[in-house]
C-alpha cells in the first residue's frame, strides 16, 4: 500500500475537508437538479408530439411550434394532403386559453340552467393549453390515461393530475372555457408543463367553443409506408401552398427547441454560478490546506520531490473533495427530487448524460482549484526548509 | 586511498545584489571521504547552513565546483538533481521538519517510495526504525514523539533511500544535551558501521568529541583546521589515539587493532598506496 500522502493531509483536517466536500455537493446539487428540470421539461414536449400516431406534422407556413407560433390551417387542406400523400388525416386544435376553475367565493363550478356565465370576472382561473383531437381515432389525444375517458364526449374535457390536484377538481366537476361548461371526464399525466397545462377535447368541441369551425391548427397525417416521409414532405410543401410540413421527430424537436432557447441563458448563468462556487470552495480550502503545510511541500523538494508529484498530491485532494462531493450532490439532487417534486409538482429528469456532465464539472473543479496551489509549490525553494 | 564522497571546490556565494549584498561564503574547499563525521563549527551567520545546502544541491554556488563521488553536480539539470538528492543524499533538518500528518513509519516510507522503491519501501522503513530504536513508535504522529524520537526518524528518513552521504544542519539543536549527544552517536555509527559519510553543521559545542574532523567557518572561510589522521589500512578519519605505529620516522594511526596488525604485516603496500593517492 502506498502512502498517499493527499489522503492523510485531508483527513488529518476533517473539519475542512468536509467544507470542501459540501462545497461540491451544494455545487453539484444544484447543476444537476437545474438540469434534471431542463431534461424533463424538455421531454414533456417532446414526448407528446411523439405520441402522435401519425407520422407527418403539417402546419400553417413557417410555424415552428405549438407554443410561439400560431398555425391556422383551412380544413380544405385535409382532403389535398389525404390524395396527395395517400395517407390518413387527422385535425389538430390548438389553443391556450383562460379556464375559469372556480367561482369567486371559491366554490366549484356548478352547470344549472340560468348560470351566469363568464359574468364571474374575480372567479379562479388557469391557464390552459386547449387540444382538440379527433376522439374517434385518438391520434393527437393524451398520451397517458390515469381515470376516466379518453373519449371525451359533448362539453366533456381531460386534464392533468396536476392540474386536477391544484384546483382540487376531479371527474365529475366542472371548469368553464369561453362560457361554456365543461365535465371533467378523465385524468391524464405529464401535461403540467409549470406555466400552462394541457387539457383534452374533442376536435368538434374545440372547434366550436373557440370559433374556428372549418380550421384547425395542425394536421397530422399518417403514412401507410413511413419510409417515405422525406419525399412525402417535399411533395406536400410543393403541391400545396402556405404549409410547412415536419416530420413527427423533427417537430418534436423544433418545439423542445423553441422553449428551451428561451431557458438555456437562464440555466447556463445559475449553472456557472454554481459551478464558480464548488471550484471556490474546494480551491480556498485547498488553497488553505496547501499555505499551511508549505514547509512540509518545500522539505519534500529539497529531499528530492519533483514538482509534480507534489502538483499530484494536492491535485488529488482536490479531487477527492470533488468526488466525494459529486457522489453526495447527486445523491441530495436525488432526494430534493423526491422531497420537491410532489410539493411543488415539478418534473425532474436525470439521465447519464446529466451525471456524467456534472462528473466533468466536478473533476474540472479540482484542476480549477489546484492551479493558484500549485504555483505557490512550484516558487517554493527548497532553501527554505533550512531557515527558520 | 579512501573515497572522496563529497567535494567542495572554491565555493563563493554571494546574496542579493548592490547594498545589499552578503558575501555568504568566500572561497570555501571541503572534502568529505567516505565514513567519515565532518563536523563544521561557527558563530552563527557564518555560512554554516549556506555551505551544507549548497554541498547538498539545494543551493547554487555563485562560484565553485561541487563533486558528488565525482560528479559535478552544480549546473546539472534540475530534474537530475532532484533525482540525485533523493537517493544518494539523506538530509536532516534543525527543526526535524516531518511530515505531521503521517506517521513515522510512512514518513520514511514515502521517501522510499519516491524513491520508485514500492514493494519494499514498508519493510525497509520498519526495519530502519527497528534499528533506531523506534519499533514501539511507528504508528505515531509527529505530534506525539519526542523531539530525540522525531529526530531519529528524521535519520531513518534520510537513510531509507541509502544515500553515501548525511548532510545534518543543526541537528541537535532542538534536543537537550543528552538526547543531542545520543543522536549525534546514532550518526556516528552509521558513518562507521554502515560507511556513510557525515557531514554536521552545528555551533553546539557538545558535540565535537564525536567528529572525525572539526572545521572552523566564519565570515565565510575556515580559520584553522582541526589536523585529524587517516587510517592507512580502511582509510578512515581517526583521532591520535593508542592503535599507533611509528615507520621511517613518521606515525601512523589506527582505527582498530585489525588494521594496525594488517599494517605491520606489509607496510610497503599502504605506505605505497599512500603516496600515489596524494
Ligand atoms: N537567502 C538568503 N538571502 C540573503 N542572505 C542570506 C540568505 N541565506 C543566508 N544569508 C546570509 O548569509 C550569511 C550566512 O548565513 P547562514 O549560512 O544561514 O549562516 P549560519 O548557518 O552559519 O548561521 C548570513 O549573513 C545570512 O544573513
Ligand atoms: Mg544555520
Amino acid at each position: 500500500m502506498v502512502v498517499s500522502i493527499a489522503r492523510k493531509n485531508l483527513f488529518a483536517e476533517k473539519t475542512r475537508f468536509f467544507v470542501s466536500v459540501g462545497g461540491v455537493a451544494f455545487s453539484i446539487l444544484l447543476i444537476v437538479f437545474l438540469l434534471g428540470v431542463y431534461n424533463a421539461f424538455q421531454r414533456l414536449f417532446i414526448d407528446y408530439v411523439e405520441s402522435f400516431a401519425a407520422d407527418l406534422v403539417v402546419a400553417q407556413e413557417g410555424v415552428t411550434d405549438m407554443s410561439h407560433t400560431f398555425s391556422l390551417l383551412d380544413i380544405n387542406k385535409m382532403s389535398q394532403i389525404e390524395t396527395i400523400s395517400g395517407g390518413s388525416v387527422y385535425g389538430l386544435v390548438n389553443r391556450t386559453t383562460n379556464a375559469r376553475v372556480r367561482e369567486e367565493d371559491g366554490s366549484k363550478i356548478i352547470n344549472f340552467p340560468g348560470r351566469k356565465k363568464g359574468e364571474n370576472k374575480k372567479a379562479k382561473k388557469a391557464t390552459i393549453n386547449l387540444m382538440g383531437f379527433e376522439k374517434e381515432s385518438g391520434v393527437g389525444g393524451p398520451p397517458i390515461m390515469l381515470s376516466g375517458s379518453k373519449t371525451p364526449g359533448k362539453r366533456e374535457i381531460i386534464v392533468d393530475r396536476v392540474f386536477s390536484k391544484q384546483n382540487e377538481l376531479t371527474l365529475g366537476d366542472s371548469v368553464e372555457l369561453f362560457d361554456e361548461v365543461f365535465t371533467i371526464t378523465g385524468i391524464t399525466d405529464k401535461n403540467n408543463m409549470m406555466l400552462y397545462t394541457r387539457a383534452f377535447v374533442d376536435l368538434d368541441e374545440a372547434q366550436e367553443v373557440l370559433r374556428q369551425k372549418g380550421q384547425v391548427n395542425f394536421i397530422l397525417v399518417s403514412l401507410p409506408d413511413p419510409s417515405r416521409a422525406s419525399e412525402v414532405v417535399e411533395k406536400l410543401e410543393s403541391n400545396i401552398a402556405g404549409i410547412t410540413v415536419y416530420k413527427k421527430s423533427d417537430f418534436a424537436k423544433s418545439n423542445a427547441k423553441a422553449l428551451m432557447d428561451t431557458f438555456v441563458p437562464i440555466i447556463l448563468v445559475i449553472t456557472v454560478i454554481g459551478f464558480a462556487t464548488g471550484a471556490v470552495v474546494v480551491g480556498l480550502t485547498i488553497y488553505t490546506a496547501t499555505m499551511e503545510k508549505i514547509k512540509e511541500y518545500g522539505v519534500l523538494k529539497a529531499i528530492g520531490s519533483t514538482n509534480r508529484r507534489l502538483f499530484f498530491v494536492v491535485f488529488e485532494q482536490a479531487l477527492w473533495s470533488s468526488l466525494l462531493g459529486y457522489i453526495l450532490g447527486i445523491f441530495l439532487a436525488w432526494l430534493v427530487s423526491k422531497l420537491v417534486v410532489d410539493v411543488i409538482n415539478m418534473v425532474v429528469e436525470f439521465n447519464l448524460a446529466t451525471y456524467i456532465l456534472a462528473l466533468g464539472a466536478s473533476i474540472l473543479m479540482s484542476f480549477v482549484a489546484t492551479y493558484i496551489p500549485i504555483m505557490k509549490i512550484a516558487k517554493t525553494d527548497p532553501a527554505m526548509v533550512f531557515r527558520s | 586511498m579512501t573515497e572522496t564522497i563529497l567535494d567542495l571546490h572554491g565555493i563563493v556565494k554571494v546574496f542579493g545584489e548592490g547594498r545589499t549584498q552578503v558575501r555568504a561564503l568566500s572561497g570555501v574547499d571541503l572534502e568529505v571521504k567516505k565514513g567519515e563525521v565532518v563536523l563544521i563549527m561557527g558563530p552563527s551567520g557564518s555560512g554554516k547552513t549556506t555551505l551544507l545546502s549548497i554541498g547538498g544541491g539545494i543551493l547554487k554556488p555563485t562560484d565553485g565546483k561541487v563533486l558528488l563521488k565525482g560528479r559535478q553536480i552544480n549546473g546539472m539539470d534540475e530534474e537530475l538533481l532532484t533525482k540525485i538528492r533523493l537517493s544518494e543524499i539523506g538530509f536532516i533538518f534543525q527543526q526535524f521538519l516531518l511530515l505531521s500528518a503521517l506517521t513515522a513509519k510512512e514518513n520514511v516510507q514515502v521517501v522510499a517510495e519516491f524513491a520508485g522503491d514500492i514493494d519494499s519501501a514498508a519493510v525497509k522503513s520498519e526495519e530502519i526504525l527497528t534499528r533506531l530504536g523506534l519499533e514501539g513508535r511507528m504508528n505515531d504522529v509527529p505530534a506525539n514523539l519526542s523531539g530525540g524520537e522525531k529526530q531519529r526518524v528524521a535519520i531513518a528518513r534520510a537513510l531509507v533511500n541509502d544515500p553515501d552521504i548525511l548532510l545534518a544542519d543543526e541537528p541537535t539543536a532542538n534536543l537537550d544535551s543528552k538526547v543531542g549527544h545520543e543522536v549525534m552517536e546514532i550518526l556516528r555509527e552509521i558513518a562507521k558501521k554502515r560507511g556513510k559519510s557525515v557531514l554536521v553543521v552545528s555551533h553546539d559545542n557538545r558535540i565535537r568529541d564525536i567528529a572525525d574532523r572539526i572545521l572552523w567557518l566564519e565570515d565565510g572561510k575556515f580559520k584553522e583546521i582541526g589536523k585529524m589522521e587517516t587510517d592507512p589500512v580502511c582509510g578512515m578519519s581517526i583521532e591520535r589515539g593508542a592503535n599507533r605505529v611509528v615507520r621511517e620516522r613518521k606515525e601512523y594511526f589506527f582505527c582498530s587493532e585489525g588494521c594496525m596488525n594488517e599494517f605491520r604485516k606489509e607496510p610497503g603496500k599502504f605506505i605505497l598506496t599512500n603516496k600515489l593517492n596524494n
